[in-house]
This record gives structure tokens, C-alpha cells and sequence, in this order.
């Protein structure tokens, strides 16, 4: 089987300054991530998962090394072209929902649309679909404050999945909810997963969230100790 | 235009705190419009009333003629030039002449300024055909009402009247006011006392002589070259723009501070927002909005105060202002003291330049002071932004 490679991380190193030295966040990481996965990066705090997830997503740059997403080397994106990156093809999902508040559900969702210059036409048809999707059709005209988290994490999945993106990237999406609310979401993805054929990578210490998982990538100290497909 | 619809949105769901903004600057809005259309209306007003009753479309003075030298009035009057003739004689040019004197109400001496006109003229709006009466053989005299009223006197009344005639001696009569004139101008009210100018002539042996010809406000015929000099009603109402002017600068500062006030609550506002939403402007960042389009987006939430207030200011303010155009202001009788033309009644007057103008200015403004502490946003990293952190 030859699979569509969406992700090649080749020698990534991340380094922040800290004070006068500097903190190796990344150590040459090496992988590749292929269209259509459910992938996990999995280990303790402060091994870099939401750094390896911040550099895939373009929202940050590596310090060395090269990071080729859907064709377009992350390194070597203009702030402009990083944005447009993640407006056409990648969906985020944040462990604390970032649902904008003075919005409405339907209007939260609808946001990606908007900054990709669809037609009142097209949002509200796409809009309906994402929410059927998650299932919260009934409360498109809610706030967020109204909602419960495991209803504003799906409105997120909704946000993230309404374009249709190629990649969605989930920051420990269940670390806020409950057992029975992190299942109903996984399974939301695992869903779509299979529907839409879209690529997903989550960074989680969750063991719930592992046991979804097709293939786990462990992380330690920046570096990959592990990479198991199931 | 997405990011207008977004902006709006952000506003409304912002709740109190924009409402009170787009009130301020609504205040703001409403108290520029009213004083400067308070102002403009004084000044126009202050200028058609000068030019209906002394000033005409403009004067001719005799050589010596200052009004801003007094010394130079005692000799402030000369033969009138035979080339105003046939502007006389059409009746859209009339003499007058100053002269000065002194006059003894209540047996107090109190200095004043004679003037003569034509009882018959038509070009200064004025009674001055109410002089042409039999007196009982004092001299009749016209007052304004402030005069009157500043030395008692009334209609009927009879006061000792003195000055010195062409050749330097002193003549004095009694004089009798024959009529009290109501006018809005003051200049040609307190201190002084009218009477016909062929009498003023003929009492201070000065024939055929005058300070000053008026020319019709209709006129718009050739003017004559003479030796008199000839000052358009523009050159004449000077003063007044001036006065109006320095007036109208002292109510800046109270807009002034108004706007500043407004312009404080709005800057304050954005530069919370921004620190209150880190993580929004990172959300939206990883949602592929870029950092000109945030800067953009936060701007424009600004400036919409801008454009709120307008529509605030124009919903309640529209009636008001309407209705004190209607009604007009009062003005007290004592700013006759400032000796400037005011009508008694005030009407403002608000043009659409004025409006137009002041939307603009405060738009651009608003738009400067949200712009700011948003520009900072242009170095904002999306990771350090979803953290939380201002970089
Ligand atoms: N902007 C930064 N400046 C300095 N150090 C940073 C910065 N961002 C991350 N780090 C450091 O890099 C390391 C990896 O951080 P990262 O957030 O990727 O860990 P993580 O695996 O996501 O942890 P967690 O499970 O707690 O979310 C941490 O030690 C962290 O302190
Ligand atoms: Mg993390």
C-alpha cells in the first residue's frame, strides 16, 4: 500500500531561550504521518507534545531541521502563508475549547467559513452538516457560557471539522471532561475519521484517548522513544 | 468586509461597557455640533444684522474717519464728494455723520455720540423718518432702547444736549426724544443719540458735510472712486468674526475636553480588550487569521464606537437640536456690554458641513486612538497568544 505522506518531520529541533542558555524543547525528531491516520503523541509533562503539535500546525517555527506539511515547508511560511496553511487545511481543538464567547454556536462554527470567503449559501449549509455531525444541531443559538464542556468540546470538533480540513490537530481534548464525555467525543472523531478520511494527531496523557488510537508516538524528553502502529 | 460583520458582532455581545463608550462619544458629538452651530449661527446673524442696519453692502469714509482712534473724531466729517451724487440721488446711497457731544440727563454730564441721518433714507433699516417731527421747538432726538434705558429717559423727555459746532465754540439746546428705536444693534444704540442730519448739520455749522456714506445692501452696481475710502461689509464685520471666533475657541476646550474624555474611555477599553483576549486573538490566529487582519479587526471595533455614537448622537440629538433651532436661544440683555451685535434671540445653524466635518474628525480620531495599543499586535506570536502571554 503507498500512502499519501501528509506530515515528514525530518532532524526538528525546537529551542526556546531560557534566561541566558537555551531549552531543547525538541530534540532532532524524525517521523512521518500519512493521510487519514489517527495518530497519538503520547508521555509525560513536558516531553513537547503541544510543541511538536504548535510547529506541525505552523503556529510555530522549528529552530532546525525541516517540517513539510501537505507540501508546504513549515520552516519557510511567511506569517501570511502560515495563516492561509491553517485556514485551508488544518483544524485545531484546544484542551480549554477556545470557543469565541460572544458568539453563538452556529456562529462559532461558522467563523472558519467566513475567514475563507464562503457564501452565506454554502456557510449555513456546512454549518448544519458540522453540527449534525456532533450532534448539536438543537443548540446552534446558544453562548458557550450555556453550554456544558463536553458540548463545547464538540462545538470545537464542529469548528475544527466544518471546512473539511486534511488535518486536525487536538490538544488534549478530553483533559477537561468527564469518562463518559471523552468517549462521546472520541467517537465523534473516530467517526468523521472514517467519513471524511481526514488526518488526525492528538497530543494526550489520556489512556482513554490512547485506546482509540491506531498508532501511538511517545515522547520523552523531546525525543521519539516510541512508535507503535496497533 | 468579513471583518466588519466580526467587528460588530464582538461589539454587540461586549455589552455595558461598549454602550457607555458609544454614549460618552455621543455627548461628545452632540456638544461639537450644537456649539459650533451655535457659534456659526451667532456670527452669520451678527453680520446680516450689521449689514440691514448700519452697515449696508459697505461704507465710503472721509479721510480722517477711525473708529479705532477717538482722538480722531472730533474731526471725523468732511464735504461730501459730488461723484456719490447720482448713487444718492437713486437712493441706494445715504450720508451719516458722527459728531460728539455731550448730553445732561438727570443734570449729570454724560458723553455721547451724535449722529445724523436722512430722514428720508431707505438704506439702513431704521426709523429715521420718525425724527422729522415738530418738537415744540426743541431739537427732536432718537434713541435706541438701551440708551434710553441706561440714562432713564422716555419718550417725551426733554434733556440739555452740548457740543462744540465747526468753528470750536460751545452751543448747547434742549432736546426732546421724539421716537425710541428697537434694534438688535447695539453699535448704533448705547451712546448715542440720532437726529436728522441736515439738523446735526446745520447745529454744528458743518453743510453738506458727513463721516461716512452707507451703500445699499442690495447694490451691486459700480462703486465710484473717491478720495473717502471704501470698506466692503466684509472688511466692516471683521470684528465680529474675530469676536466669534475667540469665542468659539474657549468652547473648544470645553469639547475639547469632552472628546478627550470619550477618546480615554475608548482607548482604555481597547487596550483591556487586547489584554482580556490573548487567547481569542491566538484562537483566531490557529483559525488562519492573520496579524493584519487582527490588527484590522480590533481597529475597526474601535472606530465602530465612532460610528454607534453618530447614530446614538443623531437619534436623541436630531430632536434636541431641531427643537432649539425652532425655539432659539435667549440671550440675556447685559451681553450688550460686550458691544458686539447680538440678536436678542439666537437661531444656531447646522450645516452639513458641520455635521459631515464633525463625524469625520471624531471618526478619525476614534479610529487613531483604536489603532494605538492595537498596533502592538503586529509582533504577536499565535503560540505565545493561545498561552495566554502578550509578547
Ligand atoms: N515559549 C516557551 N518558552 C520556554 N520554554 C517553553 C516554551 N514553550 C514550551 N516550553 C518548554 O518546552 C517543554 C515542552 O513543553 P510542551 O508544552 O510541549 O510540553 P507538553 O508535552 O505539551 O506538556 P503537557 O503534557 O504538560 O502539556 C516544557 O519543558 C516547557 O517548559
Ligand atoms: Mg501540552
Amino acid at each position: 500500500m503507498t500512502e499519501v505522506k501528509l506530515i515528514h518531520a525530518h532532524d526538528l529541533v525546537k529551542a526556546y531561550p531560557v534566561a541566558d542558555r537555551e531549552f531543547v524543547a525538541l530534540k532532532n525528531i524524525s517521523l512521518e504521518i500519512g493521510k487519514g491516520e489517527f495518530t497519538g503523541l503520547v508521555g509525560p509533562s513536558g516531553s513537547g507534545k503541544t510543541t511538536l503539535l504548535n510547529v506541525i500546525g505552523s503556529l510555530d517555527i522549528p529552530s532546525s531541521g525541516s517540517v513539510t506539511v501537505l507540501d508546504s515547508k513549515i520552516e519557510a511560511l511567511t506569517h501570511k502563508q502560515a495563516a492561509q496553511l491553517r485556514n485551508l487545511h488544518i483544524g485545531f481543538i484546544f484542551q480549554t475549547y477556545n470557543l469565541l464567547p460572544v458568539y453563538t454556536v452556529a456562529e462559532n462554527v461558522e467563523f472558519p467559513l467566513l475567514l475563507l470567503g464562503k457564501s452565506t449559501d454554502e456557510r449555513k449549509d456546512m454549518v448544519a452538516e458540522a453540527l449534525e455531525w456532533v450532534g448539536l444541531t438543537e443548540k446552534a443559538e446558544m453562548r458557550p457560557a450555556q453550554l456544558s464542556g463536553g458540548e463545547s468540546q464538540r462545538v470545537a470538533i464542529a469548528r475544527a471539522m466544518v471546512k473539511k480540513p486534511a488535518l486536525v490537530l487536538a490538544d488534549e481534548p478530553t483533559a477537561n471532561l468527564d469518562a463518559k464525555n471523552s468517549h462521546h467525543i472520541l467517537q465523534t472523531m473516530e467517526k468523521l475519521n472514517a467519513e471524511l478520511d481526514t488526518t488526525f494527531l492528538f497530543a494526550t496523557h489520556d489512556e482513554k484517548v490512547m485506546q482509540y488510537m491506531k498508532r501511538i508516538i511517545s515522547l520523552e524528553d523531546g525525543e521519539v522513544v516510541k512508535d507503535e502502529i496497533k | 468586509m468579513v471583518i466588519l460583520k466580526l467587528a460588530y458582532r464582538n461589539l454587540k455581545g461586549a455589552g455595558i461597557r461598549t454602550w457607555l463608550n458609544i454614549f460618552v462619544l455621543s455627548i461628545a458629538f452632540l456638544a461639537i455640533v450644537y456649539l459650533k452651530g451655535m457659534y456659526n449661527g451667532m456670527q452669520d446673524q451678527s453680520i446680516r444684522i450689521s449689514e440691514d442696519t448700519d452697515k449696508g453692502s459697505g461704507q465710503y469714509w472721509c479721510e480722517i474717519y477711525d473708529p479705532y482712534d477717538p482722538l480722531s473724531l472730533p474731526d471725523a466729517h468732511d464735504v461730501i464728494p459730488a461723484v456719490f451724487d447720482p448713487l444718492r440721488e437713486a437712493g441706494v446711497m445715504t450720508p451719516v455723520m458722527f459728531y460728539q457731544g455731550a448730553i445732561y440727563p438727570d443734570n449729570r454730564m454724560k458723553n455721547v455720540m451724535l449722529r445724523g441721518a436722512d430722514h428720508t433714507q431707505t438704506v439702513m433699516n431704521m426709523p429715521t423718518s420718525k425724527m422729522n417731527v415738530e418738537a415744540d421747538g426743541y431739537l427732536p432726538v432718537m434713541l435706541g432702547q438701551r440708551m434710553a434705558k441706561s440714562i432713564n429717559v422716555e419718550k417725551g423727555d426733554v434733556f440739555t444736549m452740548q457740543w462744540r459746532d465747526g468753528n470750536g465754540a460751545y452751543d448747547a439746546r434742549d432736546a426732546k426724544v421724539v421716537h425710541i428705536m428697537v434694534t438688535d444693534n447695539s453699535t448704533i444704540d448705547v451712546g448715542s443719540v440720532w437726529m436728522d442730519l441736515a439738523l446735526l448739520q446745520d447745529i454744528t455749522r458743518l453743510e453738506n458735510q458727513a463721516t461716512m456714506m452707507v451703500v445699499d445692501k442690495s447694490y451691486t452696481g459700480e462703486l465710484p472712486e473717491a478720495n473717502w475710502s471704501y470698506h466692503s461689509l466684509f472688511d466692516l464685520t471683521a470684528d465680529i468674526r474675530n469676536m466669534v471666533e475667540m469665542k468659539s475657541s474657549g468652547g473648544s476646550i470645553f469639547y475639547g475636553v469632552l472628546m478627550a474624555l470619550a477618546l480615554l474611555a475608548v482607548f482604555d477599553t481597547q487596550v483591556l480588550s487586547i489584554w482580556r483576549r490573548r487567547k481569542e486573538m491566538g484562537t483566531l490566529m490557529a483559525l488562519g487569521m492573520t496579524r493584519m487582519t487582527l490588527i484590522k479587526l480590533f481597529t475597526l471595533e474601535g472606530s465602530m464606537y465612532g460610528i454607534f455614537a453618530a447614530i446614538l448622537a443623531t437619534l436623541y440629538g436630531a430632536p434636541l437640536l431641531y427643537l432649539n433651532n425652532m425655539k432659539g436661544l435667549t440671550m440675556p440683555m447685559d451681553i450688550d456690554n460686550f458691544g458686539m451685535v447680538l440678536p436678542q434671540t439666537l437661531y444656531p445653524e447646522y450645516s452639513v458641513a458641520l455635521v459631515v466635518g464633525t463625524i469625520v474628525t471624531v471618526m478619525i480620531t476614534v479610529t487613531i486612538t483604536s489603532f494605538i495599543p492595537v498596533r502592538k499586535l503586529a509582533r504577536l506570536k499565535p503560540t505565545d497568544a493561545l498561552r495566554g502571554k502578550m509578547s
